[in-house]
């Protein structure tokens, strides 16, 4: 069984590296593809343009989708994942600096199972994704996977 | 046989005006005409158009009466009736259009009003031409054409007599029916600049709804684009500072790590700034939910989470029970929060603090949170609900100095007031009024919608 992946979704670079940051020093390594607006977000997820050839059965463990994304918002993206059959079930966890009641509102009822909203300490942030890690790639049973279901 | 004939026709005859007949009318509506300018100024000036109407009827009435008199009866029925309708509906007519509303006379001649009120309702001159005309259909349902148009020249000049009469009497003052006359015209134009501005009000109320609804929803925008775009050049700021620490802590030195530390903390205020920003205006925006509620164990929460974050200080707390009030839970949670909390700042540096949340003096709709702190300079008590504005340094008492402009705005949208009393080393005692019940103050209007 290969690796769990995680999919992040983020299209600043400092957040990239800050985030990456964090995972290392959580001594989370699994493989993280990262995916820089909303368009390429959801190519790789069903194997559309630049990421033609991947095998679109290997989803990844969880989600790390910000909101504010380029071309094709974070929103939107998680309404294409719930719409298809293929993801609908994968867990996404909202990462984003947004702590609007709309964002909150809209994120949960598109059906994302999480939201955390990012913190300006870098401490605090090494927490939150030390306890992400620990929740959603240790302790969580994944969904079955799509067609496995009885 | 045949000279019978000619007798009867003297008197009435239906195939022309008879001469003797025709003078004697005119002179009976001389009478009339003379009766109503001197009721004209008998009558007061400041009359009520109904009543006056009425009487220069009872005016008229008496005038036919004589003429029926002079005329020995030995007219047909039709003359009293055509003057009476003539004389009543020129009287009722500058009353109705004086009033605006039918007076009961006017019943009578119902049908000729509807007619000329329904063509020419803004229009008083055109309203009597028309009744002209109208009497001049009435005279000729009534006679043959060549007696309806005598009738009609008769009725029109007794009308004329009358206006010319009054007219020429009006350089000497107010004149009744002249004053009637343009009492109604005043009132139209009166009317006619009230529904302008009234049209133009309902425009102009849209016009600035528009505008405030486009600069509530840039508002809105700006906060967002603040809440998102803002702090994350901050956690860059912080994110490696403390990869800086953390990776070349060693090359640094003391002083250099001291200065990434300074930079981490500034990121951080600056994004408690932000926060405090945004919270301040989204209270602004954010409606309002008006419940009875009571103060005192939303400020035990408030306490027991300052004791849970600082579990070695010690502090006295004393809340009254049942401090109730007409207002929205949320907002007065962060209002306590506030104030509470600035009550447990400024007694941090004392080994021992008391802070008190109650009602002033007994009265049940202003409460108050007072402590025994540092306290602060009376003459400095006018910035003291400013945003932004701070009297104690940041080096002193940590803040942003949003707090007390957050409580106010809070207090302000429930219609209260705030204010606060101390003296430096002191304590401070920091005073709200909210409403007692919702039916006591109205739901507030947010502009917003």
């Amino acid at each position: 069984m290969a690796k769990k992946m995680i999919l992040l979704v983020e299209d600043n670079p400092d957040d990239e590296a800050l985030t990456l940051r964090a995972f290392a020093k959580n001594k989370i390594t699994n493989d993280i593809v990262v995916v820089r607006d909303g368009v390429e977000a959801l190519e790789w997820l069903f194997a559309d343009g630049q990421y033609a050839d991947r095998d679109v059965s290997q989803l990844p463990e969880v989600c790390l989708l910000d909101l504010k994304l380029p071309k094709v918002d974070g929103l939107e993206v998680l309404r294409r994942i719930r719409a298809d059959e293929r993801t609908k079930l994968m867990p996404v966890i909202i990462l984003t600096t947004s702590e609007e009641e709309s964002d909150r509102l809209a994120g949960y009822s598109l059906g994302a199972n999480s939201y955390i909203r990012k913190p300006v300490d870098f401490s605090q942030f090494i927490e939150a994704v030390r306890q992400l890690g620990l929740y959603w790639l240790v302790l969580n049973e994944s969904p079955p996977e799509p067609g496995h279901q009885e | 046989m045949v000279d019978a004939n000619v007798g009867e026709r003297s008197v009435s005859s239906p195939s022309g005006p008879d001469a003797a007949l025709m003078a004697r009318a005119l002179s009976g509506l001389y009478i009339a005409g003379a009766t109503m300018v001197v009721l004209t100024l008998v009558l007061p000036r400041d009359i009520d158009p109904n009543t006056a109407g009425s009487i220069f009827v009872l005016g008229t009435a008496y005038a036919v009466g004589v003429f029926l008199y002079v005329t020995a009866g030995r007219f047909p029925w039709q003359v009293p009736a055509v003057l009476l309708a003539l004389g009543t509906l020129h009287i009722t007519g500058v009353a109705y259009f004086a009033n605006q509303e039918p007076s009961p006379l006017i019943f009578f001649y119902l049908w000729v009003l509807i007619y000329s009120a329904y063509f020419f309702p803004r229009n008083v001159a055109i309203a009597q031409i028309a009744f002209v005309a109208i009497n001049f259909g009435v005279l000729l349902a009534l006679h043959s054409p060549p007696n309806a148009i005598a009738w009609w020249v008769v009725g029109m000049g007794s009308m004329l007599v009358a206006t010319v009469l009054t007219a020429a009497m009006r350089d000497r003052g107010e004149v009744l029916i002249a004053s009637l006359m343009r009492t109604a015209a005043e009132r139209e134009r009166a009317q006619r600049e009230v529904a302008m501005h009234r049209d133009h009000l309902e425009e102009l109320v849209e016009e600035r709804t528009t505008a405030l609804k486009v600069a509530n929803r840039e508002l809105e925008a700006f906060s967002y684009s603040v809440s998102h775009d803002l702090r994350a050049p901050l956690r860059t700021l912080d994110g490696f500072s403390s990869a800086l620490i953390e990776d070349y802590g060693d090359e640094l030195g003391e002083t250099g790590e001291d200065y990434l530390n300074r930079i981490r903390a500034a990121s951080q205020r600056m994004a408690r700034l932000i926060d405090d920003m945004l919270l301040l205006s989204r209270l602004t925006r954010s409606d309002m939910r008006r419940h009875e509620i009571d103060l005192s164990p939303l400020a035990e929460e408030v306490i027991d989470n300052l004791r849970e974050a600082e579990p070695d200080r010690e502090v006295e707390v004393q809340i009254e029970a049942g401090l109730m009030a007409s207002a929205d839970e949320r907002l007065v949670r962060v209002l306590l929060q506030n104030l509470i909390g600035n009550a447990w700042k400024f007694t941090s540096k004392q080994e021992r603090a008391s802070i008190e949340v109650a009602r002033a003096n007994g009265d049940p709709g202003v409460f108050c949170v007072r402590d025994d702190g540092v306290g602060f300079d009376m003459s400095y008590a006018d910035k003291l609900f400013g945003a932004f504005q701070r009297l104690h340094s940041s080096g002193e008492f940590e803040g942003t100095g949003v707090g007390l402009a957050t409580v106010q705005r809070i207090v302000h949208r429930h219609g209260g007031r705030t204010w606060a009393e101390s003296e430096p080393g002191a304590g401070a005692t920091f005073y709200f009024t909210l409403p007692r019940t919702r039916t006591a103050d109205g739901q507030e209007d947010d502009p917003a919608g």
